[in-house]
């Protein structure tokens, strides 16, 4: 699988311009695109899952056109929306049988069992005959990813999957997103959750303000951050000053006073060490000290 | 296949989703029970009362049903429509919905049929509940057809189009609450203001729209239903298709779109074509009306020529007749006659025409003798002629407007059929000139073309196999399979029908009475089981009592009824009385006893039952049975019209209650016409409506007097109407105008009872009405030309009727009258004690006038037993006396009658005058002895007095001196979808007790106050927000004794006219300040009520009548006072 995108444009009737000029190819696997709020990660989304129509540009998936080829490219499509909570009355087998027969899956018998194992695998087989709208919210979330992943679609996207989900849920998300991710399927992650980009792609983007500010992998990302990541240990008046100063990863209060991560370049005369960056770090270093550089290319 | 899979996927799960929603099941549930227990109600034979439209007509137990659900599906649709487009937007739901791989198409279609597939089995389900009732009926028949019929003409379409109507508003309007109340908006414009507005064009719902389903033939226009509901199938696909074009949703397929976006204009384009060809059929056939009477116009003065002898020889052909008429022709003028018309209905081509020349344009056959017929002359013609009825050549005295008031306004029947062809039916009467007759039909231009003539007719016909033929006369059933029909007499016209039908007879003295009704229909054995011959003496006794009322005697060797389609309807004519239903010896009575009232025998017995059980009598069945018969016949045959309540059933049509709340019909099945326009007929040239004036004299001689009741609600009686028509206006302008049918009639019958009453006054009513009979007695079956009457009258009583005649039809001058010093009492005389009755009657007008004084025998009583006759139908002679007083010009008579028993009451007519209401009324208590009294027959001329006292100073509504205080009580909504009110130019309204008007209202009721207008304003009580002010002029200050006029008004089930807690709360302004005296009404009769006395020093008193009070309606009349010395 391929997608190779040129040019995106897409310009709202209200003049804002929430994504500009984007060109780049995701290939198979795992796919994460971060980035801060209102950067124009689900816009992007939406032209993806051909719900929204792009002002400019061309998107090719396998070679085909996004803007032409709609029928096939949603007969490879799995999608889960940002705000995915709300179901009319259908209950949960239901309502993923709905979606199984609406991905292509028509044969009656084999639509049941792949609807039931399904289920099995997000753990809502016992809810099936519950209405979908009882469901707690992390059940609501795993019925949005079943439905999503129902008919075996090639090119997956999920727009903020884990919000809500507790630890244990998200961990079950993401290995079930990486035993899809295994075959030649392209999943697009979008997420504010670090983490979750760190422990499955292998490749992603930044976007911030509509642009898309660093295309690669997250530890090149990570790499950039290198010298960069300090841990400070610091009296309760200088973690105050440090907050001016600098952008904090976190801090934790110790017998000193305070134990705060920061992102800079130095730490002029404070007490502290440099310490390996992760992918919260490097996003943070990213978004402070490199987006002046305005591309930054493997 | 994938789209099939796609469509059924989204419409599986949207029906789902809308089954659940507590919206459609609340809805779906309400009217589930409203069908429940309305069924349950009409149809059980547990509770309730059996429905007579159900049991003559097991059609309309879906068709009834279906409205009601319809309408409720209507609704929810709309609902449910914004609703789930309003989810669509806001939900992520729709999102995973719409990324999939379907073409908008299949979503649209899908969510479409899954809304529907709901609604088709809410349907299901109340039919199958309707249907188990209707199989389980005590009272009916069930037929499984109109189920189906109704179905796909009401609810499919209806479905279809507000559906694709709400989705494509909510698309262009993408406002919920703003498509939400346009439709809504929309839906109450059609039920309420458009309704059958432009020929039912915006009637979605079907809700005016006529569809009647008859079991003998089916639909009566199946064309014009077929194209109105194609009109909003067709509109409503396309919607869907436009809806599915503006989905927010990037489109799948270009191709799909493509092919979308052509089906949506041949669908909106079929819809707009069908509702064009809708309405062109409409405008085609007023132009082709306009068209035929513009030909008749042309020949409205050539003479017309007698047709002696019709033999027809008719074939029925499935769908078409042919027929050879051989035409026995007299020239009957004094002129002699080189060219002729004959009419045959247009839709029937003349094939062949031998014994003269001849040209044929629209309905005219214009023929040319080979040489002039002299007069007494004789021509042999035959036309042989093929095809079917145009029945827009019927009635072509009707006005477009009248036709549609007739649609709309009778029997609850619209799809009204003047003709039946169909390969196993066959209805043909006269009106549709299915055989050539003499002269023109109709024309706006003149009357020449008013006669009836008598002919010898003989009709043979050869009908579809298995078809059983019925018309007049003695008939002969012929080896080839024809039936052959020879009339004993000569007929003014023949009528024939043929269809799978069933006969019963029954001979009675010298009648042969048959009743003929379609295999299946047969609800008489049930109902009749232990009556069998006692049936004789009821339908003996009936007649009697009938030809002793009307003084005529039966002419016929048979009386048929034969049962026909409900379609069938005719229209009143103005010049004769006599419906289509009603033909020489036979009634035709609608299907079933639709709409007979009479018919419902399963009513009947209920009651009967209901009646013996309150009662704790006994009655014996046969007697019962007797009973069911006996009320039948009286209310079907013997009653001249109709009282009509139209509650509006379940379609909506009531409109305002005093909008068309009751009206007074002609009785289609009045079987007069049999005692007299079908074998009499008086010809005046110079007065040619004279033999409808005899008509209509004869036929209100045989009926009871108006019903009080009725002219209460409607505020004035065909009389009344008849007498405003004339006060600026002569009888022969009225006629010359062809004016409303309405108003012809009631003018029509106004002058005759005033002409009659003039008769009877110079020679003796008596000595006239033997005199009258025995003339049209001795001359049956022919035409009596005016000339032999009026020789026969100077004769007989030395009476020229042409002093009357010329006056009496060109003069605008009306008697009016005032009734003054009323006393009844009782003598002792020769041993019997005998009461009088005297007046003083005052003609105040400058032409002479004749009034007839009605006595009504029997001592106290109080008129009772009307509501159980009404239901028992025992229809008794009432011991009535008859007077009639002739008055001249300005003259004041005294008047005396002597009466062997005591009277009941006293009603006078005064026809044509100016009095209203044209009946004065007085009832009498009980009648003291007055010793010194004496009395005999007596009238005597005074000095004219009009009865004014010169001491009362008396102020009435109509004096310039009164006034309302009167807020607009309707909102604007209310007024903007309160149907126009047909008599609004009419001064005085109807009276409505139940729901009094709110505002006061104008009417007239011989209860209130007033020499020759008795009119008030009635209002209901209130609290005060409403006056009547009356300003009375004064010449001098001083005190002033002053009083009310109360009147007390009796209805029906109101005998005494009681009201809880009737107080009238006056205002008096006078010197000292404002009283406010409490009158109460006296509980026996209307009369002066006093209020006290008060000093005015100003020009005019002013006194006012608040409606604060808790009586339910309140009455504006009159002040009188009187200057104390």
């Amino acid at each position: 699988m391929r997608i190779e995108i040129k040019g995106l444009n897409k310009v709202y009737p209200n003049g804002n311009h929430a994504i500009k000029d984007i060109n780049m190819t995701i290939e198979s696997g795992m796919f994460g695109l971060l980035g801060p709020n209102g950067a124009g990660k689900s816009t992007l989304m939406r032209i993806l899952v051909t719900l929204m129509k792009p002002s400019s540009g061309q998107v090719l998936v396998n070679g085909l056109d996004l803007m032409k080829d709609r029928k096939e490219i949603r007969s490879m499509l799995g999608y889960l929306p940002q705000d995915f909570r709300f179901f009319t009355k259908l209950k949960t087998y239901e309502f993923l049988d709905y979606a199984a027969r609406l991905a292509g899956l028509t044969n009656g018998k084999s639509r049941r069992e792949i609807v039931e194992k399904m289920l099995e695998e997000v753990g809502l087989y016992e809810a099936r005959n519950r209405f979908a709208n009882n469901l707690s919210g992390g059940m609501k979330r795993r019925l949005g990813i079943a439905q999503a992943l129902i008919g075996d679609p090639r090119l997956i996207i999920v727009d903020e999957p884990t919000t809500g989900l507790d630890p244990e849920e998200r961990i079950r998300f993401r290995n079930l997103l990486t035993r899809v991710s295994d075959q030649d399927v392209i999943i697009i992650l979008s997420t504010h959750i670090v983490g979750d980009i760190s422990s499955t792609c292998t490749d992603m983007a930044l976007m911030n303000k509509g642009v898309l500010s660093y295309k690669g992998s997250p530890e090149h990302l990570i790499n950039l951050a290198k010298q960069n990541v300090w841990k400070i240990t610091a009296t309760e008046t200088e973690y105050f000053e440090i907050q001016e100063k600098y952008p904090i990863i976190s801090s934790i209060p110790s017998e000193e006073g305070w134990e705060v991560q920061v992102v800079s370049k130095e730490i002029n005369g404070y007490l502290g060490e440099r310490i390996e960056p992760n992918l919260e770090h490097a996003y943070v270093n990213f978004m402070e000290n490199e987006l002046n550089q305005k591309w930054i290319e493997i | 296949m994938r789209a099939i899979h796609n469509i059924i996927a989204v419409a599986k799960y949207e029906s789902i989703t809308l089954f659940r929603s507590w919206f459609f099941r609340i809805f779906s549930i309400l009217s589930l029970v409203f069908v429940f227990f309305y069924n349950f109600g009409t149809q059980s034979g547990v509770v309730g009362w059996p429905n007579g439209d159900m049991i003559a007509l097991p059609s309309m137990i879906p068709f009834t049903n279906l409205y009601i659900i319809n309408l409720a599906q209507a609704v929810i649709a709309v609902f449910l429509a914004s609703e789930f487009l309003k989810q669509d937007k806001k939900l992520d739901t729709t999102e995973v919905v719409y990324m999939r791989s379907i073409t908008n198409a299949d979503y649209v279609i899908g969510k479409t049929l899954g809304n529907i597939w709901v609604f088709v089995m809410l349907n299901a389900i109340a039919l199958g509940m309707v249907a188990i009732f209707n199989i389980a009926s005590p009272y009916t028949r069930f037929n499984f057809l109109p189920y189906i019929y109704y179905f796909l003409l009401i609810s499919i379409p209806t479905l279809i189009f507000i559906m694709g109507f709400s989705f494509f508003l909510m698309s262009v309007i993408k406002n919920q609450a703003v498509t939400f109340l346009v439709l809504l908006g929309y839906i109450a414009a059609t039920l309420f203001y458009l309704q059958n507005k432009y020929h039912y064009i915006f009637d979605y719902m079907s809700f005016k729209l006529p569809m009647t389903w008859s079991e003998m033939v089916g639909f009566g226009n199946i064309k014009e239903i077929l194209v109105h509901r194609g009109i909003y199938f067709f509109l409503g696909l396309g919607f869907i298709c436009l809806t599915i074009l503006l989905l927010k949703r990037l489109s799948q397929s270009r191709f799909v779109k493509e092919v979308v976006m052509i089906f949506a204009g041949v669908f909106i384009g079929t819809g707009l074509l069908l509702g064009f060809i809708y309405i062109m059929n409409i405008n085609s056939e007023e132009n082709h009306r306009k068209e035929m009477v513009t030909l008749n116009n042309n020949y409205a003065n050539l003479k017309v020529v007698q047709v002696t002898s019709c033999q027809i020889e008719l074939e029925h052909l499935g769908n078409q007749i042919s027929a050879t008429a051989a035409l026995g022709i007299k020239n009957a003028a004094k002129d002699a006659i080189n060219e002729f018309v004959l009419t045959l209905n247009p839709g029937l081509e003349v094939v062949k025409l031998t014994g003269a020349g001849f040209s044929r344009e629209l309905q005219l056959i214009k023929i040319k003798p080979d040489r002039p017929l002299q007069p007494g002359d004789s021509l042999q013609i035959s036309i042989q002629y093929k095809g079917t009825i145009d029945e827009s050549f019927c009635y072509l005295d009707q006005t477009p407007l009248q036709l549609e008031n007739w649609k709309n306004n009778s029997g609850g029947v619209n799809d009204k059929k003047h003709a039946f062809i169909t390969p196993d039916y066959l209805l043909l009467t006269p009106e549709t000139r299915w055989y050539p007759t003499a002269g023109i039909s109709y024309s706006s231009k003149g009357l020449n073309w008013l006669a009836t003539q008598f002919s010898n007719y003989r009709l043979s016909v050869k009908a579809a196999k298995g078809l059983t033929v019925l018309s007049q006369g003695k008939k002969t059933e012929e080896t080839d399979g024809t039936t052959l029909f020879v009339p004993e007499q000569p007929l003014t016209q023949i009528a024939v029908v043929a269809g799978n039908y069933q006969t019963r007879s029954l001979q009675v003295d010298k009648v042969n009475y048959t009743l003929s009704f379609f295999k299946g229909h047969n609800r008489f054995d049930e109902y009749f089981k232990v009556l069998g011959d006692s049936a004789v003496p009821v339908i003996r006794d009936l007649k009697k009592t009938w030809e002793i009322k009307i003084r005529r005697e039966y002419p016929y060797a048979r009386l048929q009824l034969i049962e026909i389609p409900v379609q069938f309807c005719s229209f009143n004519h103005a010049w004769s009385s006599a419906g289509e239903q009603v033909q020489p010896e036979t009634v035709y009575l609608p299907e079933g006893g639709f709409k007979l009232s009479g018919a419902n025998f399963a009513l009947a017995k209920k009651f009967a039952q209901n009646n013996a059980r309150d009662h704790n009598e006994t009655i014996s069945p046969r007697e019962t049975e007797a009973n069911y018969l006996k009320r039948f016949i009286n209310e079907t045959f013997f009653n001249s019209k109709v009282n009509q309540m139209n509650f509006g059933g379940i379609r909506i049509g009531g409109g305002g209650p005093n909008v068309n709340f009751a009206a007074d019909v002609l009785n289609p099945y009045f079987i007069f016409p049999n005692y007299y326009n079908y074998i009499n007929y008086i010809s005046s040239s110079a007065y040619p409506i004279t033999n409808r004036v005899v008509e209509s004299y004869l036929s209100r001689s045989a009926t009871d007097g108006g019903n009080n009741f009725m002219r209460n609600m409607m505020g004035l009686s065909g009389d009344e109407k008849g007498n405003i028509a004339l006060q600026s206006k002569s009888f022969a302008d009225i006629l010359e105008k062809q004016e409303d049918t309405d108003v012809l009639n009631n003018v029509i019958q106004t002058k005759s009872g005033f002409l009659f009453a003039l008769m009877k006054g110079a020679v003796g009513p008596e000595k006239f009405e033997d005199f009258i009979r025995s003339f049209l007695e001795e001359r049956k079956f022919r035409t009596i030309p005016v000339e032999e009457l009026n020789a026969e009258m100077r004769n007989s009583f030395n009476l020229d009727l042409d002093q009357y005649l010329p006056k009496w039809y060109t003069s605008v001058a009306l008697p009016g009258y005032i009734l003054i010093d009323t006393k009844a009492f009782k003598i002792q005389k020769d041993d019997q004690i005998k009461s009088v009755v005297a007046f003083t009657l005052t003609n105040t007008e400058n032409i002479a006038g004749a009034i007839t004084v009605t006595f009504r025998l029997g001592g106290m009583g109080g008129g009772g037993g009307g509501g159980r006759r009404m239901m028992m139908g025992g229809g008794g002679n009432d011991d009535n006396i008859e007077k009639t007083v002739v008055i001249g010009a300005k003259e004041s008579k005294r008047m005396t009658f002597l009466l062997n028993r005591d009277p009941r009451s006293m009603t006078i007519n005064t026809y044509a005058s100016h009095n209203l209401p044209s009946t004065i009324s007085q009832r009498f208590e009980k009648l003291e002895i007055d010793p010194k009294g004496e009395g005999s027959d007596k009238e005597e001329i005074i000095p004219y007095t009009n009865g004014d006292e010169p001491t009362e100073i008396i102020a009435d509504t109509e004096d310039p001196g009164f006034r309302l205080v009167q807020p607009i009580s309707k909102s604007f909504i209310k007024r903007l979808f309160t149907r126009e009110v047909q008599e609004d130019d009419l001064k005085y309204k109807g009276m409505n007790m139940w729901n009094p008007q709110v505002e006061w209202t104008l009417t007239t009721n011989e209860q209130f106050y007033g020499k020759q207008i008795r009119s008030a304003y009635y209002c209901k009580g209130g609290t005060g927000e409403r006056k009547a002010v009356w300003s009375v002029p004064i010449k001098e200050g001083g005190y002033y004794k002053i009083w009310a006029y109360i009147p007390k008004i009796r209805f029906g089930w109101n005998r005494d006219g009681n009201q809880p807690e009737e107080t009238y709360n006056f205002n008096v302004i006078h010197d000292d300040g404002t009283d406010h005296p409490i009158l109460k009404p006296d509980n026996r009769e209307s009369t002066w009520v006093e209020m006290g006395t008060y000093h005015f020093s100003s020009d005019s008193a002013r006194v006012e009548l608040t409606n604060n009070t808790k009586a339910r309606t309140i009455y504006a009349d009159a002040i009188k006072l009187v200057k104390e010395r």
